[in-house]
């Protein structure tokens, strides 16, 4: 097989471990479908275009989600102004909405709605979390301290808890 | 309890449906685009079917002429339409370099139907506004002075739209050679990463 081939493959083979993945993280950086798939396609050819240096100073998994998340700061930057600022998060309307069901698509729903209104810098620590990644790994991705990912890491979850409860 | 809410979250999270090769959808969605783009040229048939209708049940030469150009015309776009989309309606193979390799042909053939669309449109713009000229002077519509504003109007407003729309196409035109660079470049990378 030639290097070529070998490099092909090597993408194909991570694109099918991690897209699931990386296509909940470009979800969690736009409500829009047509945006999100974009997004990931930007993010996947941002991760081709980097795989061939890849020398392995860090896993795969890190070295990509790094990618994702780094293109992705950069889209939405170029889309909007701003992200909301960590004291601006804004609560939804706490009245109850005869319109709601109680479907499991609905629940699942709620929970990406309300990550999606956290302020970035949680929802980056809660995404990465979600996936299972470890607080080195996170600290890893994000550039970050192990133990300032765990204090984004509580308040995210405060954060969240806190938009769930306003909605049920 | 904690430990609890977060696995709860995370399966939730998880369960979201997942998004194969983007790639492909993309090359999928430029494929429907370019599939609507032969129903664009439905709107000039139209009008040439119209101007054919006019000289039918108005026989002269000035409006026989008309529907002929405007046919001729026509004629051109979708010669130029069908050329120019051959070869590019799927990857050569199902690998990701022919993806890319399709992607980037793609662009070439966007720029091409810009560039068509820039030498075409003055030549239409030109003709269209020397067609109703004609007609307005058959019909003695431009023994007044009111012909005459009424004719540079129309011709201002004409050249106005058809400015405006080749300003739009200039701008796409910028977006998609940004995109072709941007391509050409990965395709260079992959190919040194395969030295």
């Amino acid at each position: 097989m030639s290097a070529r081939a070998a490099l092909e493959q090597r993408f194909h083979q991570l694109l099918s471990a991690n897209g699931g993945a990386l296509s909940r993280l470009a979800a969690s950086y736009t409500n829009n479908p047509s945006d999100r798939d974009d997004l990931f396609q930007d993010i996947a050819l941002a991760i081709w275009k980097a795989l061939p240096g890849f020398r392995g100073e860090s896993s795969e998994r890190t070295f990509i989600f790094r990618i994702a998340h780094n293109r992705a700061i950069t889209y939405i930057s170029q889309r909007r102004p701003s992200a909301t600022p960590a004291d601006e998060v804004e609560l939804p309307d706490p009245r109850p909405n005869p319109e709601k069901g109680f479907a499991r698509e609905q629940q699942e729903s709620r929970l990406f709605d309300a990550i999606h209104r956290l302020p970035i810098e949680y929802r980056q620590v809660i995404t990465l979390t979600l996936e299972d990644m470890s607080y080195a790994e996170i600290a890893a991705v994000l550039g970050i301290g192990e133990s300032n990912v765990g204090v984004r890491l509580n308040r995210a979850r405060q954060l969240l808890r806190e938009l769930l409860e306003v909605r049920q | 309890m904690k430990d609890d809410e977060l696995e709860g979250w995370r399966r939730e999270w998880q369960a979201q449906p997942a998004v194969t090769m983007e790639l492909i959808r993309r090359v999928e969605r430029e494929t429907v685009t370019m599939r609507w783009d032969r129903f664009l040229l439905l709107a000039p048939a139209a009008v040439a079917l119209g101007t054919t209708v006019i000289a039918a049940l108005n026989p002269r030469i000035d409006a026989i002429v008309f529907a002929a150009g405007m046919w001729i015309f026509m004629a051109a776009s979708w010669r130029f339409l069908v050329q120019n989309r051959k070869g590019i309606w799927g990857p050569s193979s199902e690998t990701t370099a022919a993806y890319l390799e399709l992607s980037i042909e793609r662009c070439r053939r966007k720029l091409k139907d810009f560039r068509f669309g820039r030498v075409l449109s003055p030549f239409i713009t030109a003709f269209v506004l020397a067609g109703v000229w004609q007609g307005m002077a058959s019909q003695g519509r431009l023994e007044s002075a009111e012909g005459y504003w009424i004719l540079g109007a129309a011709s201002l407003f004409t050249i106005g739209v058809v400015a405006f729309a080749i300003s739009a196409q200039n701008q796409k035109r910028k977006q998609t050679e940004a995109e072709l660079e941007y391509l050409l470049d990965l395709q260079r990378q992959l190919k040194e990463g395969g030295r």
